[in-house]
């Protein structure tokens, strides 16, 4: 149970830009666990995505190229792969979901066509086969009457309905690892729900790893094991769910948490904010990431930029804690 | 209706049945998109018309053996330079030749030289602007430098180079014109691709471990054929009144093949005795542009209702 089926060790990925390199992943390192679900956590512009799509070996490049690191996959190195071999293990061995259901599927097609083309493109299986198993993906991610939805075309489905095809189409080869980023951003509250106890479901059912990306700490309490907080490329705490909730060690995260409005809050009192916005990532020359925006800020944190330290389950980068 | 009772009441449940009443509305919809189409493009008059002229020209040519009442090619001494009459419908040339028989024929070679310079360089256009949209980079750089340069000429003038090369004759003048044509639909591809590249189902394609000619071909392309079919539908008259110039002017079809543009050459120096031997060929090939046009005009406003 506790094999790892995923680790990246000291990912480092630049943007090179006209004038200047951006470094929007700057040393990430994390592993998830066969059946384990990590969240990845941070504001907008963080490294959250371009972790993921280094995953997949699908970062836009130029002007993006990963400089240093190793991606680890059921033991073999994916930054060593050539293209074809990474053909291969996307969307049967690693799979991903996105953001925009509405325009994730090709609006030429129908939805069986699609479930069943992926389904081909990495097994040997007949057409009628394969969207046999079309059908059956679209029953498992509760899409009712499947025999007759996948003559259908996206446009005939709904944002929730779509986002079901696509969870069914990443997992139609059984994937061994799911990233999901933002799956349920676009979505409404009510679907949400459902998009994720379905995630939940279906990850029990094949054993499947997930890390699931998101800006959004509900859906991190709702389904993660362990959550990575980034900020500005780096990791800045990592934990099991109950401690980042329970006992937040780093001031962001603290931070985050206190953002979420609270239901017993008196009228007229102002949200919580984290003052400040991400700085780019190219913008810290020296100490901290977070110092401009921290409230307990030290004289080290200008200097230097703490390492990652172990406080208790926690992995934690802060000086508040050296 | 009244909303099926479920079994627990939940929220879900309720969510379906919507769901599945909004299914069936969507489905009545959808049920026939291309009869859809269908109408709708037959409630502009300019595509009945074009299409009527369309279809009159594609079954002369198909059945011009059994429309021609006179061989095209076969001179009778008896009947030179007739004037329209029952007998010879649009009169005869200085051979005797019957100009209606030869103009059933000649819209054989017209439209041969239409349908097939037209598809060549569709190919050839679609393809070098989706891998130029697709790949970008030096890719794009080198299609685009050779489109510019083709674009750059006007498509007769480029014609007529590709015809000293290649020598007259119907079949360069099909070669002839699809070189020197290509270079519109590049431009036209490229730019929905470099768009289209962009759209999350192309990468959701990549992550689901297609393969570059598959998410080209299979899934861009039929995403970007719109606006390259309605341009295919203006360029065939185009491609037939540059078919019908190189014959004027010598450079394609050689007498006595009845290209339109040769009858049209014959008849140039016998204006004011025989002035139906240029003036039927004309006529007809400014009523099929015409038609083309009409036609073509139509279905953009239907397929590309932006522009």
């Amino acid at each position: 149970m506790n094999e790892q089926i995923l680790r990246i060790n000291d990912l480092a990925v630049h943007f090179y830009m006209d004038t200047r390199i951006v470094p929007a992943v700057d040393g990430v390192s994390f592993s998830v666990s066969r059946g384990e679900t990590l969240g990845l956590v941070g504001e907008s512009g963080c490294g959250k995505s371009v972790t993921a799509l280094s995953i997949m070996r699908l970062l836009p490049s130029p002007p993006a190229r990963i400089v240093r690191g190793e991606i680890w996959f059921k033991g073999e190195n994916l930054l060593d792969k050539t293209n074809e071999e990474m053909r291969k293990i996307r969307g049967n061995d690693i799979s991903m979901i996105f953001q925009e259901p509405m325009t994730s599927l090709n609006p030429v097609f129908t939805v069986g066509y699609q479930i069943s083309e992926v389904i081909m493109q990495h097994q040997n299986v007949s057409k009628k086969e394969a969207l046999e198993r079309a059908i059956e993906m679209l029953r498992m991610v509760k899409i009712p009457l499947p025999e007759k939805r996948i003559k259908q075309y996206p446009h005939q489905l709904s944002g929730g309905m779509r986002q079901r095809v696509m969870i069914a189409m990443a997992l139609a080869c059984n994937p061994e690892l799911l990233i999901a980023d933002e799956p349920t951003t676009a979505l409404d509250v009510t679907i949400e729900a459902q998009i994720l106890e379905l995630i939940n479901e279906l990850k029990e059912r094949f054993g499947s790893s997930v890390i699931m990306i998101t800006h959004d700490l509900g859906v991190v309490a709702e389904i993660a094991d362990k959550v990575a907080v980034m900020y500005s490329g780096r990791i800045l705490e990592q934990a099991d769910v109950h401690s980042i909730f329970n006992n937040p060690k780093h001031p962001y995260t603290q931070g985050l948490l206190e953002t979420i409005p609270d239901i017993d809050l008196p009228r007229g009192q102002r949200l919580k904010e984290i003052k400040g916005v991400v700085p780019l990532p190219d913008e810290i020359k020296v100490g901290c990431r977070f110092k401009s925006r921290c409230e307990y800020v030290r004289a080290e944190c200008m200097v230097d930029e703490p390492p990652l330290m172990q406080v208790g389950s926690s992995l934690v980068r802060c000086w508040n804690y050296a | 209706m009244i909303a099926p009772q479920s079994r627990n009441g939940g929220v879900y449940i309720e969510n379906e049945w919507i769901e599945q009443q909004a299914l069936e509305v969507r489905e009545e919809k959808a049920r026939k998109p291309f009869a859809d189409f269908v109408a709708k493009l037959f409630k502009h008059k300019g595509a009945v018309f074009g299409a009527v002229i369309i279809l009159l020209f594609v079954c002369t040519a198909v059945f011009a053996s059994w429309l021609a009442p006179y061989e095209y090619d076969k001179p009778d001494i008896s009947a030179v330079l007739q004037p329209p009459s029952a007998e010879h419908l649009f009169g005869t040339d200085e051979f005797g030749r019957d100009i209606f028989s030869r103009i059933v024929y000649g819209a054989r070679i017209s439209l041969r030289v239409a349908f097939v310079a037209v598809g060549i360089s569709l190919v050839i256009g679609t393809v070098l602007g989706a891998l130029a949209g697709y790949y970008g980079g030096v890719v794009d750089y080198i299609i685009t430098s050779i489109t510019d340069i083709a674009w750059s000429f006007p498509t007769t003038l480029l014609a007529i180079a590709f015809i000293a090369a290649l020598g007259t004759g119907v079949e360069n003048v099909i070669i002839a014109i699809a070189l020197a044509s290509w270079a519109g639909y590049c431009r036209v591809v490229r730019g929905q691709f470099l768009s289209l590249r962009e759209r999350e189902f192309v990468q959701a394609a990549r992550i689901l471990g297609m393969s570059d000619a598959r998410i080209i071909f299979r899934h861009m392309l039929p995403n970007a054929l719109a606006p390259v079919i309605v341009m295919a539908t203006l360029e065939l008259p185009k491609a037939i009144v540059i078919e019908a110039s190189l014959s004027f002017l010598g450079l394609g079809a050689q007498p006595p093949e009845p290209s339109w543009g040769v009858i049209l050459d014959s008849g140039k120096g016998l204006l004011d005795q025989a002035p139906w031997i240029s003036f039927f060929p004309g006529l007809m090939i400014m009523l099929v542009v015409l038609g083309f046009n009409l036609f073509g005009d139509a279905l953009r406003d239907v397929l590309d209702p932006n522009s």
